[in-house]
């Protein structure tokens, strides 16, 4: 009998097994997981150049590394937690759940999904292939400030095409989410109904679009610099070296919230369920996450007061910077009166977005001082700011992705994961960490700069206590592994909702989900308003 | 998404199939258009401080969102009509217009839910008779092809 079927109208044509799966599917589901892995192989590459540089600080003087070499351990370090662990983790994240939580089957682009992806493995050989080239990996920083990034070797075009196909992944990524977002809702999922995880993404998702053409647009600027004559950026031929800082921060402080906002989705989602609550200020959380949004793109000069700037310049991006204070307090404030009163329990996951409030609000803090221009003077290019970005960023992005993994985890796998050694991993974690930034503060105060690898013994003893809290955070993240692993090969089964307290589509499906979520669309009356 | 149309007697006599989209075509445009005007006016704000290199990269990004909306809303328009006419049980498919058409005896119709072709592989609605097989509802959830193939048969009965 023959076939009559001629519209080829669908992406799941064919379904290869095996490694050919991974590269051609266009399930939200595999492409979810595919980012995620890529997110941890990464954070243990980015961390592991975290510790030759703590290995070299915790005594002074040179002991394993060269300046050099010390230097690129900075850099790359930066460019791979940032492109290549939080940025992929979250875009995971959102073809995981993104689907399950608006009701829809799938991402609205597959294929787009598959392909912006697969780049990112180019994208990141590229970079790491620089540390086995001549003159090295690039050595000036993730900032990429010039003149001193355009002497970097053979590694620079490396770098610049590195950066333009992380950018292309992430543009990529995000269309796909406000596609998905704006046309797959199930019936009855209006945008005030949106779980918070969803609001943040698209926020973020426009961040991107509006950010990234300028890093694109800043680095083909270096490239046309150092191989075609221009002179955007250099002062012998006209340009202006601070231009650069301008632009790369437009880019750079949104980048920031590109980190940071999914995080406030995901503990808006975890304290609710185990706090037992509905999320206390659900409309004011949305209009804080868009108005944290709108001010990152008016704050950018808080990185470069030291310039020499116009007082009013300074003025302007001084009070814009507090400003952000605001939202983000509304934020917190909101979280703590969620759990004012509630009857919670502190799983796993709650643990850690109880984490991430306390210390993402003592990175908060030490923001709110850096943006005041008189103190940001004596504390810039400090460990102070190294303290203060790695507070925001790994107990507030790291932490946060830990927590959400905990918590759907589950959902994913069908089987509950070893409580008791996710307590021991957050427990190890949270007191390490601060080991390891906290004496951080007091060295910046007192005056070490960043991006050294020798120092003066007045630094030694801080320098060393940090060091043994970074081995010690490091290492307990193999435990993080142990737990991810023993939960994907077995253990107590999950039922659907998993958590007592867990509201939202994605907990109606059975876990671990089908492959194609949602096969009937799901009842306006399954759609709760404002829970999350 | 599954829309039966009923006639006099109570009876479905068409169902008309098509993806399921929450944007229309003229929100979609005033969607990309703001989202163009924010990224030409960075792309321009730079191009006047005397960097040029950021504008094509927006006019590039814009193109693609515009694209992205373009190729999702456009898929969203893919139709299939099936209706009883006379003796002929009718399938028109297309995007806008008709652009295939199939007919069956509607005593001969057949009416089948295959498995899928692999474990990750959708189920499939085949529609035949007389050594034929048209495909139909590739693009609706596995939930709604079932309940569409159920509404078909109990049609398919009832009118014989």
């Amino acid at each position: 009998m023959s076939e009559a079927a001629s519209h080829h109208d669908d992406h799941h044509d064919h379904h290869p097994s095996g490694l050919m799966r991974w590269l051609t599917t266009t399930n939200h589901k595999d492409i979810g997981t595919l980012y995620l892995l890529l997110a941890l192989v990464m954070f243990f590459i980015g961390g592991a150049m975290a510790l030759v540089i703590r290995a070299e600080l915790f005594q002074p003087g040179l002991q394993f590394v060269q300046p050099q070499f010390f230097n690129s351990m900075t850099t790359v370090h930066a460019l791979v937690m940032i492109f290549g662990a939080v940025m992929p983790a979250w875009t995971g994240f959102a073809n995981w759940m993104i689907p399950m939580m608006i009701g829809a089957p799938d991402m609205a682009l597959p294929r787009l999904n598959n392909w912006s992806f697969w780049i990112l493995p180019f994208a990141f050989t590229l970079l790491l292939s620089t540390v086995f080239m001549p003159g090295g990996a690039p050595a000036g920083g993730w900032t990429m400030y010039p003149p001193l990034v355009l002497q970097t070797g053979a590694a620079f075009p490396f770098l610049i095409f590195a950066v333009h196909f992380m950018g292309a992944s992430s543009i990529a990524g995000a269309i796909n989410v406000i596609v998905t977002v704006f046309n797959m809702r199930a019936p009855g999922m209006t945008l005030m109904k949106l779980p918070l995880f969803v609001w943040t993404w698209i926020i973020t998702a426009f961040l991107l679009i509006a950010s990234i053409p300028v890093l694109a647009g800043a680095v083909t600027m270096l490239l046309t610099d150092k191989f075609f004559g221009t002179s955007f950026f250099s002062a012998a031929g006209g340009g202006d070296p601070v231009m650069f800082q301008h632009i790369f921060w437009f880019f750079g402080h949104p980048e920031v919230y590109i980190l940071i906002l999914p995080a406030f989705g995901i503990i808006s989602a975890i304290v609710p369920t185990f706090a037992r609550k509905p999320l206390f200020g659900y409309s004011s959380m949305v209009y804080a996450s868009a108005a944290i949004a709108f001010l990152s793109f008016i704050v950018w000069a808080h990185h470069m007061f030291t310039v020499g700037m116009p007082l009013a310049g300074e003025l302007f991006f001084m009070y814009t910077t507090v400003l952000i204070a605001v939202p983000t307090g509304v934020k917190v404030f909101n979280w703590v009166a969620t759990m004012w009163h509630s009857s919670m329990t502190f799983e796993t996951p709650m643990l850690f977005a109880l984490g991430f409030i306390v210390l993402f609000t003592i990175g908060g803090f030490s923001g709110l001082m850096l943006g005041v221009t008189p103190v940001d003077f004596q504390y810039h290019d400090t460990y102070f700011v190294v303290a203060h970005f790695h507070y925001v960023l790994v107990t507030g992005a790291v932490f946060s992705l830990i927590a959400a993994t905990y918590f759907w985890l589950p959902k994913w796998t069908g089987h509950m994961y070893d409580e008791k050694l996710g307590k021991l991993h957050f427990w190890l974690s949270v007191i390490s960490v601060n080991v390891l930034f906290f004496p951080q503060h007091f060295l910046g105060l007192a005056g070490m700069p960043r991006r050294i690898p020798d120092y003066s013994v007045q630094f030694a003893d801080w320098n060393m206590i940090s060091s043994i809290g970074a081995f010690v955070f490091g290492f307990s993240q193999l435990l993080f592994v142990v737990v991810i692993w023993k939960c994907v090969k077995g253990g107590e089964k999950a039922t659907a909702q998993v958590w007592e307290g867990a509201h939202g589509l994605e907990w109606t499906l059975p876990s671990p989900p089908p492959y194609h979520s949602f096969e009937t669309p799901p009842e306006p009356s399954t759609i709760e308003g404002g829970m999350r | 998404m599954v829309t039966a149309y009923e006639e006099g007697d109570g009876g479905a006599r068409m169902w008309v199939l098509q993806p399921t989209r929450s944007m229309t075509w003229s929100q979609a445009k005033r969607f990309v258009a703001a989202v163009a005007a924010v990224s030409f006016a960075i792309g321009g704000f730079f191009w006047l401080l005397g960097m040029p290199t950021v504008l094509p990269f927006s006019g590039l990004e814009a193109l693609a969102v515009a694209v992205a909306f373009y190729v999702v809303l456009r898929d969203g328009e893919r139709r299939e009509v099936i209706r009883f006419d006379g003796d002929q049980l009718v399938i028109e498919r297309g995007t806008r217009t008709v652009e295939t058409r199939y007919e069956f005896n509607r005593y001969w119709v057949r009416v089948e839910l295959a498995g899928p072709r692999s474990r990750l592989h959708p189920q499939r609605l085949l529609i035949g008779a007389h050594g034929r097989k048209v495909e139909i509802g590739r693009f609706l959830t596995d939930g709604e092809r079932e309940s569409f193939a159920g509404m078909l048969i109990n049609a398919l009965k009832k009118n014989r």
